[in-house]
């Protein structure tokens, strides 16, 4: 009976001590697994000629591992995740990509397409709202009405145009040329006068030796006489003369964008940019994103507070700088939390493009202090919760 | 010298019978008042080392006995007895009367409705002082029951009398707390702050745990039971104690108790107090506790008894408030015991969240024996609480700078930093506390009349008033001069300093008229009683922040409730070892303070709503010399529980809604059992199955303000979630053991599972009409701990000592007792804290 008993209390201290060994292993597990027990990262790179050239076997990626750029918009949409998993394989959910890349914003103009000759008729004047019959501003007006009559135009296009123009102190009658570029549409396109050749460059005639000398020297004239009240960012087309070795004089464009110091050409400075795509790992998937995490700083609550102050959650939040979740009185519903950070995101500073996400984190009470995470997404010009 | 010679062959002759072999003494030991057995009580041969303890039906035996011997019977809450014998032989000492050594013990159970085994017809788990003293240690209320069936209890954050309580499924606001019989749930919102009473198990005389609708005559919101505290009135015997403690990180206790005994001229006094210090297992959750005690008792003649008692228990303590997702713990260097809610400045800690109250209780009791049948037992109480809670002005404890990255102190110093950049030497960032001090004046009566042998009646009066303050006070500028607050209309521009009211200042203000009756039969092994209560509580709300002091509504009318519960019951005692019980009632019970006053302003909720309570309850019990047990099984229906959502209406004010038909259903069923095969082994356990869910949907709802529809209609899809927050199936076995009669040594084993994480059924309310059920809250992973105690008697010069030693969670195993539920339902969203890990605590007590 002694023994027994003994023996009873044995046994029952060992089955005690093994199911309390330890109740977090398998939650535990399940964390590790939610994660595909992938690991997570915040990437920040510049695609190197090496990341293009792994676009070379994938289908549509050929011409970007060869010319190492993007030349349409959507493609660093569809190609970048395509990277990403080639050389990040190991990443999984809750990872960020911040990409650079190349982009081609197209070719450089030339006059190699289509030539039309124009003559504005009163008409068309009255149609493009030119009330004074005639143009003013030629970089402006000339583009405005190549457009009209050529909206369909395409690289190598050009036109003249014979027009009115107010020079200031007379109303004349000249020729004006536009020309298509692909970049930015129809240009005014500014002649090189044919004394400059002589006077300025030191040329024997009226043409250089070659295009590219052309393309090159042309800036060195524009730094001379045009950069007073030019503004950066500016677009000019320059139309000038070069020798072909068989023909003198044959015309040349050049697309000319002024950095608010000196005159680049776009061949060489603005053909190939950089630009930036976020991309995020959800659901098993990179997938363009170019959400900006934010946690509500004191001031953003103080901004939330006075906007709802007077309302019993607004005072709550006021009070106590943290959302009420509780569902009393005081609590703020997930409408009202997120009409908060919608009024919080257009109180300015904020992101506000259309298709802008924001992950936001907030102080939140629900018996106890902890944060909640917001996703919201701009669409239609309103803040939604993204789901 | 014939003479002579007989006594000296009858010596010789016992003394030879003596070593040949020595005789059986038994006896009973039975409660002089109650006349039933004294379980527990040692039987100790003076001068030896054998002894007994009495079994749970106050039998003994003790083998090998022989000669002129001493038998010393001793029981905590019992005047000690002598008894010498010269035995030879077996002796049969028969029924042993003991005297409980407290005076009036009898009228406060009265007045407390203390529940009978075997008679009052409810389910009970009685804890005694001396299992309390055994267990001496940081354990509160609340842990002290968490073998009970039907109750899960945890330390919550930790932080000392931050623990909590839930029974059968049910929070604190539907589990009454009496101490004495005076209902302490706060009388706004219902619930019980166990910190007013931490410590005060040092002064407690039992405990008796009443589930389901309970025996309670007044009025009280025992949904989920009720939690009978009996402190120690005074003890009839001259004496006292002092004893010692010591316990994990820095774990201090010195307490005394002393009593006068009952003079001649019928005084008696009692006083007791202890100071209890510690840094607190978890990061910066230091606590600095006393409680005191005191009675004064006269016996003016055989009918009047006048008693006046006094205790509290003030304290403050460092606390842990924010629970964080699983991830979060689990990336702290030390998971169990991390606090993000402190900080340092200049070297020491500095607890943004923090606890102070102090709640002291007077009672002035008259028993008045009116004549053999009947009797008149009155309590008038005074209480006042002062305290609150600290927290934070301007910051939050997630995203404040801290000292060494995540895990680590809030760095004060760069808050004040933050302070000082504002040219105005206002405070951006400060240290406040949300007091809530009260004023709690109340008269018990109860007179009893036993209308014949079979019939007593008893009837009674409750009456309450109470006053609550709620104001916020700035407790530390963080090295500003002044902050500034606008919340106060009366004075809008106001240049708030340490100890001034910011941010809201109001006043709750209740009345309680409440009557009862109870009739109870008794006839042989029959018992019954029927009982009905009826209350008035009238609410009003003055608020001296949000009104001018010229606007009559700067405090509103008295808003009144009637409330109402009806109950009976049967006990029916089939044979002496077997017994059954039923009961049956409903209530309804006016809605809290808080859903009758909106949005913290003097909006009155028109349609507040009595919540409804229905509860049928069948049980059974067995008692043996060896084994006791009990079955029962209880089913509570919670109807129109209180739901209110606000939403914005179309002007963007605020519309609320009362949710009506929101209904939950508890049911399970709770065993128990003490076994004890022999003198030195003695076997408790329990098992506690619960089904509490939810148990309707409510759909297509549409909120009307007047006859405009407000909002998108919606559903709330609840019907089959899981009530969270308690573990719905629990298991215990505690297994003592006498190595010898002097040292048991125990080991207390518990098991929980079936937890589901906290969450607000609003949450599951959707505009996508007709979609699925809501997501079931996440089951937290079922535990189970081992507690380890030992406890040691020996003389000390002249005087009985004990020695206490004991281990709480010996194995450190890491789990989770307390969850809400997150976004996802699941463990990555959920937010929790990690229980304590192994503490301890040893002690020794001096009786003189």
């Amino acid at each position: 009976m002694k023994y027994l008993n003994k023996l009873n209390l044995v046994a029952l201290l060992m089955a005690v001590a093994i199911v309390s060994c330890d109740p977090l292993e398998e939650t535990f597990e399940e964390l590790d697994n939610s994660t595909d027990s992938s690991i997570s990262a915040d990437l920040e790179f510049t695609m190197s000629d090496d990341d293009y050239e792994l676009l070379e076997d994938v289908p549509g990626g050929a011409g970007i591992a060869q010319y190492k750029n993007f030349d349409n918009p959507n493609e660093p949409k569809e190609f970048l995740p395509i990277v990403l998993s080639m050389k990040y394989p190991h990443l999984g959910n809750g990872s960020s990509a911040l990409v650079t890349y190349n982009f081609y914003n197209g070719s450089s103009p030339d006059l190699r397409g289509d030539y039309w000759e124009y003559t504005v008729t009163s008409d068309e004047y009255d149609q493009l709202g030119f009330r004074f019959g005639n143009f003013s501003n030629l970089s402006a007006d000339i583009p405005k009405y190549a457009e009209f009559k050529q909206p369909d135009a395409w690289d190598g296009d050009y036109m003249d145009i014979e027009h009115k123009f107010y020079n200031g102190s007379g109303v004349e009658t000249i020729t004006s040329r536009a020309v298509y570029t692909v970049s930015d549409g129809w240009q005014y396109t500014f002649i090189l006068p044919a004394d400059s050749y002589g006077d300025f460059f030191g040329e024997s005639g009226t043409d250089f030796s070659n295009s590219g000398e052309g393309l090159d020297k042309v800036p060195v004239y524009l730094n001379n006489f045009r950069v007073n009240f030019v503004e950066a960012g500016t677009r000019l087309v320059v139309q000038y003369n070069y020798d072909d070795g068989e023909d003198g004089d044959v015309p040349a464009v050049g697309l000319y964008i002024f950095n608010g110091t000196e005159w680049l050409l776009y061949n060489d400075h603005y053909q190939v940019t950089p630009d930036v795509l976020q991309l995020g790992y959800e659901a098993g998937e990179w997938v363009p994103d170019n959400t900006i995490k934010y946690t509500l700083s004191n001031a953003d609550y103080a901004t939330i507070g006075a906007e709802y102050t007077g309302t019993p959650r607004g005072d709550n939040l006021v009070s106590f700088g943290n959302f009420n979740r509780t569902g009393g009185s005081t609590s703020w519903s997930s409408e009202q939390v997120i009409d908060a950070l919608a009024f919080l995101l257009d109180s300015g500073g904020f992101v506000t493009e259309e298709g802008q996400k924001y992950q936001i984190t907030i102080v939140i009470y629900n018996g106890s202090t902890t944060t909640e995470v917001w996703n919201l997404i701009r669409e239609n010009g309103e803040w939604v919760e993204k789901q | 010298m014939r003479k002579q010679l007989l006594v000296l062959m009858t010596f010789v002759l016992s003394f030879a019978t003596a070593f040949a072999q020595g005789g059986v003494v038994q006896g009973r030991l039975l409660d002089a008042e109650t006349g039933e057995g004294v379980f527990g009580a040692s039987v100790l041969v003076v001068g030896t080392t054998k002894g007994a303890v009495s079994d749970v039906d106050g039998r003994f035996r003790i083998a090998n006995v022989s000669g002129n011997v001493t038998f010393r019977i001793s029981y905590i809450g019992y005047d000690q007895i002598t008894i010498e014998r010269s035995v030879s032989g077996d002796v049969d000492l028969g029924d042993i009367q003991m005297q409980p050594n407290v005076i009036a013990l009898d009228q406060i159970e009265v007045i407390a409705s203390v529940a009978e085994e075997r008679k009052t017809p409810v389910a009970i788990s009685t804890i005694k002082s001396v299992q309390i003293v055994e267990r001496a240690s940081n354990q509160e209320f609340p842990e002290l029951l968490k073998s009970t069936p039907g109750v899960y209890a945890t330390k919550a954050g930790g932080g000392y009398g931050d623990s909590r309580i839930n029974l059968r499924g049910f929070n604190s606001e539907n589990v009454a707390v009496l101490i004495n019989g005076v209902p302490v749930n706060d009388m706004e919102n219902g619930r019980v702050y166990w910190s007013n009473w931490a410590g005060l198990t040092d002064v407690t005389q039992s405990m008796q745990v009443q589930r389901g609708l309970g025996a309670s005559k007044v009025a009280v919101p025992s949904i989920g039971g009720t939690i009978n505290i009996l402190t120690k009135t005074t003890d009839a015997e001259k004496g006292g104690n002092v004893a010692v403690y010591t316990g994990n990180n820095g774990y201090s206790k010195a307490s005394f108790a002393l009593s006068t005994g009952l003079s001649e001229d019928g005084w008696a006094v009692s006083l007791s107090g202890a100071k209890i210090t510690g840094d607190g297992y978890v990061d910066g959750t230091w606590f600095e506790g006393y409680n005191y005690f005191f009675n004064v008792t006269k016996q003016i003649n055989d009918n009047h008894i006048l008693s006046l008692t006094g205790f509290g228990a003030p304290q403050k303590h460092g606390q842990r408030q924010s629970r964080a997702s699983i991830q979060y713990w689990r990336d702290a260097p030390e998971p169990k015991r991390f606090n993000p809610d402190y900080g340092i400045l200049n070297g020491e800690i500095l607890s943004v969240e923090d606890n102070f109250y102090h709640k002291p209780q007077f009672s002035l009791n008259h028993y008045w024996t009116i004549n053999d049948k009947s009797e008149l037992s009155t309590a008038v109480y005074a209480s006042t609480g002062t305290g609150g809670g600290g927290g934070n002005l301007g910051f939050s404890n997630a995203t404040a700078p801290r000292i060494a990255g995540t895990y680590s102190p809030i760095d004060f110093e760069a808050l004040i930093a933050e302070n000082e950049m504002n040219a105005d030497g206002s405070a951006s960032v400060a240290l406040r506390a949300s007091r809530n001090d009260h004023e709690w004046f109340g008269a018990l009566s109860t007179y009893s009349n036993e209308l014949n042998n079979n019939l007593t009646l008893l009837v009674g009066l409750d009456l309450r008033s109470y006053k609550g303050f709620h104001f916020r006070e700035i407790t530390n500028l963080l090295g500003a001069e002044y902050y500034l607050d606008d919340s106060d209309v009366n004075q809008p521009v106001k240049a708030v300093r340490v100890g001034d009211k910011y941010d809201y200042y109001n006043i709750g203000y209740v009345n309680w008229i409440g009557g009862f009756g109870q009739l109870e039969y008794t006839k042989d092994k029959l018992s019954a009683f029927a009982s009905a209560a009826i209350s008035n509580t009238g609410y009003k709300r003055e608020d001296l922040f949000n009104y001018l002091d010229s606007d009559p509504n700067q405090i509103t009318d008295w808003q009144n409730f009637l409330g109402y519960q009806i109950k009976g019951g049967v006990n029916y005692n089939l044979t002496a070892n077997h017994n059954v019980f039923a009961n049956i009632g409903y209530f309804e019970k006016a809605p809290i303070f808080d859903n009758v006053f909106l949005n913290f302003v003097n909006d009155i909720n028109p349609d507040a709503e009595n919540e409804k309570i229905g509860s049928i309850e069948l049980g059974y019990g067995y008692r043996s010399r060896t084994f006791n047990a009990n079955v029962n099984i209880y089913r509570t229906q919670w109807k129109d529980r209180a739901f209110i959502r606000t939403i914005p209406n179309n002007t963007g004010d605020d519309i609320v809604a009362n949710l009506k038909g929101v209904n939950a259903l508890h049911q399970g069923i709770e065993v128990d059992f003490v076994y004890k095969p022999n003198t030195k082994l003695n076997i408790q356990g329990m098992a506690s199955l619960g089904d509490w869910e939810w148990q309707n949907d409510l759909t297509n709802v549409q909120i009307f303000n007047g006859q405009v529809a407000v909002g998108n209609p919606f559903d709330l899809r609840i019907a089959g979630l899981k009530v969270g927050d308690a573990a719905q199936t629990t298991a215990a076995i505690t297994v003592e053991y006498f190595i010898v009669p002097d040292v048991k040594i125990s080991v207390d084993a518990n098991y929980f599972a079936d937890l589901y994480a906290n969450f607000d059924p609003l949450s599951r309310s959707t505009t996508d009409l007709g979609g699925a059920t809501g997501p079931q809250p996440w089951k937290v992973p079922d535990y189970s701990t081992v507690d380890l105690r030992m406890k040691y008697d020996f003389k000390f010069g002249n005087f009985d000592a004990t020695l206490f030693g004991n281990v709480n969670n010996v194995f450190d195993t890491e789990y989770i007792a307390d969850a809400n539920d997150g976004s996802g339902s699941n463990a990555a969203s959920a937010s929790v804290w990690y229980a304590l890990g192994r503490t301890w605590t040893g002690g020794v007590r001096i009786n003189f």
